[in-house]
């Protein structure tokens, strides 16, 4: 940590909400990411990205700067996300499902209109996944963190994040593969898939 | 290479750490096995259609958004700060219920016996006018007007069943012991250990027999009530919790009627104190009484004690 972020931290655990802003700024962005791949949607990740934040200025008085800031940040992102992913009760809804009942999935996906039907697969085998697999491969596969990274918001060994990975990405291929299957008998069967 | 090394050197070739000899054997086993073939397609179009997803801009009016609800957060005071306060000041209350009792009840015994024993103090007075924001000289004119107009006192139950009234009317559902049962899972059991430790010590949580020790994988905790609220929320900071079980204990019948208990004995003993000339008999009576009294003074500081604070054991599940 950096003689600027020390000062900026010791006057956000006194109080300092400026001090504060100024040190989530650079890693708030990230966290909205983070929270996006976590929740699948705009708004959910909205909502996770300001709750994370805040939690982390109520505890700010407990950070004692074993970690990272940014690395204590993401995990209470993960956490919140986790805890929100927990209280659906692993109720996953696919997104053939919510196509099904009217919901229109591109409308908070302007940036990334070029999105094609692979993704939307893709995201639909990810969002099939129990939160902890979920957790990891989003911060490996998706937001790109390194193994020391992911060891450290997720406070496990590196080895514990090498084996859950591995599981994860099988459980991913699993599920990839049987989606594939059942892709190619509905074609055989002539039944369309919808929008696809 | 069998199936399993190829599924792992995969993984690792997806984050770029396998040297080019490995790959080259990666790559004649897929050659030959669909099976690992299809693994790899999968996991590489995942990480195809992915990639350079994790750079969308921050909703419009996010920082704003963000500012207020700090402002929110700093205005307020933090709620763990108040509940911290909250089974002292029901105990408050109820002890200013339970003095305005014995004190409206002493005032008919205490002016009964004022006229018995002018002059000589009584010796065990302290809880009957010391406590009352009045002075000692205005209540005893208060008792001298009131004592030509009220009946005198029948018993000693009058007094006690208004008191009763009151605190039955005020007490309701404040006493309570709160038990917590909360999952958490982690690969690492021992830092959760010491973050616990950490946590619980900044808490003033007393750990029990089985602390430090992943026995039973399992930690008990008592705290007081008021800072379970910041324990949970330091520790789901850390660590993402599973779920949390509540059992809630009412105290309330038990330290009510011990309540009451102890204003009978009090005035009761008050009485046997004022009267001049005791029998053996009475000493005996008085004896046993100021005995019952310590029993039940020490049941209630120990119910008081109970219902102020919450017992949490933490479950730790194993993620490996």
């Amino acid at each position: 940590m950096s003689e600027t972020q020390k000062l900026l931290l010791e006057k956000a655990q006194s109080g300092d909400i400026a001090a504060f802003e100024e040190l989530v700024q650079t890693s708030q962005r990230k966290i909205y990411n983070l929270c996006y791949s976590m929740m699948g949607n705009a708004q959910d990740a909205e909502d996770m990205a300001q709750e994370a934040i805040i939690k982390s200025w109520r505890a700010l008085k407990g950070f004692r700067g074993t970690s990272q800031f940014s690395t204590w940040l993401y995990r209470i992102a993960v956490n919140t996300c986790r805890d929100k992913l927990r209280s659906y009760k692993a109720s996953f809804v696919s997104i053939e499902e919510m196509k099904d009942f009217g919901m229109d999935l591109s409308s908070d996906e302007q940036p990334f209109a070029e999105r094609t039907a692979s993704i939307d697969e893709i995201n639909e085998i990810i969002n099939q996944l129990p939160p902890d697999m979920k957790t990891i491969l989003v911060l490996r596969d998706i937001e790109d963190f390194s193994y020391e990274q992911i060891a450290g918001i997720l406070k496990c060994s590196l080895g514990t994040v090498r084996s859950r990975l591995h599981r994860a990405r099988n459980k991913f291929a699993e599920i990839y593969k049987n989606a594939e299957l059942a892709q190619g008998a509905a074609r055989h069967n002539g039944v369309r898939r919808m929008s696809r | 290479m069998t199936c399993k090394q190829c599924k792992l050197n995969i993984s690792a070739m997806l984050d770029g750490c396998l040297d080019q000899e490995v790959c080259r054997q990666v790559e004649a086993h897929l050659e030959s096995c669909d099976a690992c073939r299809e693994y790899y397609e999968a996991l590489f179009a995942m990480r195809g259609s992915l990639a350079g997803r994790n750079d969308r801009p921050l909703p419009e009016g996010f920082e704003a958004k963000l500012h207020l609800a700090l402002e929110r957060e700093a205005a307020q005071p933090r709620k763990w700060k108040f509940t911290q306060h909250m089974p002292i000041m029901a105990a408050a209350a109820a002890s200013v219920l339970l003095i305005a009792g014995a004190i409206s009840f002493s005032r008919g015994i205490g002016m009964k016996t004022a006229k018995n024993t002018e002059g000589s103090a009584p010796r065990e007075q302290e809880f009957s006018v010391a406590s009352d924001a009045r002075s000692a000289e205005e209540s005893a004119k208060d008792y001298a007007a009131n004592s030509e107009t009220e009946a005198p006192m029948e018993g000693i139950m009058a007094v006690p069943e208004m008191a009763a009234d009151k605190l039955a009317a005020k007490q309701e559902s404040l006493y309570v012991h709160n038990s917590y049962q909360v999952g958490v899972t982690t690969g690492d059991s021992e830092e959760l250990i010491l973050s616990i430790n950490s946590l619980s010590l900044q808490n003033s949580g007393v750990i029990n027999e089985n602390a430090g020790s992943p026995e039973g994988n399992s930690i008990t905790l008592d705290m007081p009530a008021g800072n379970y609220e910041s324990f949970i929320q330091e520790l789901s900071v850390q660590y993402a919790l599973d779920y949390i079980h509540t059992e809630t204990q009412d105290l309330s019948d038990e330290i009510y009627s011990l309540q009451l208990q102890e204003i009978y004995l009090r005035t009761a003993i008050s009485d046997l104190l004022a009267a001049e000339n005791r029998t053996a008999e009475e000493e005996g009576e008085l004896e046993a009484l100021r005995e019952e009294l310590s029993v039940t003074t020490a049941r209630l500081d120990e119910l008081y004690l109970l219902s102020s604070s919450v017992q949490v054991r933490i479950i730790i599940n194993n993620a490996e």
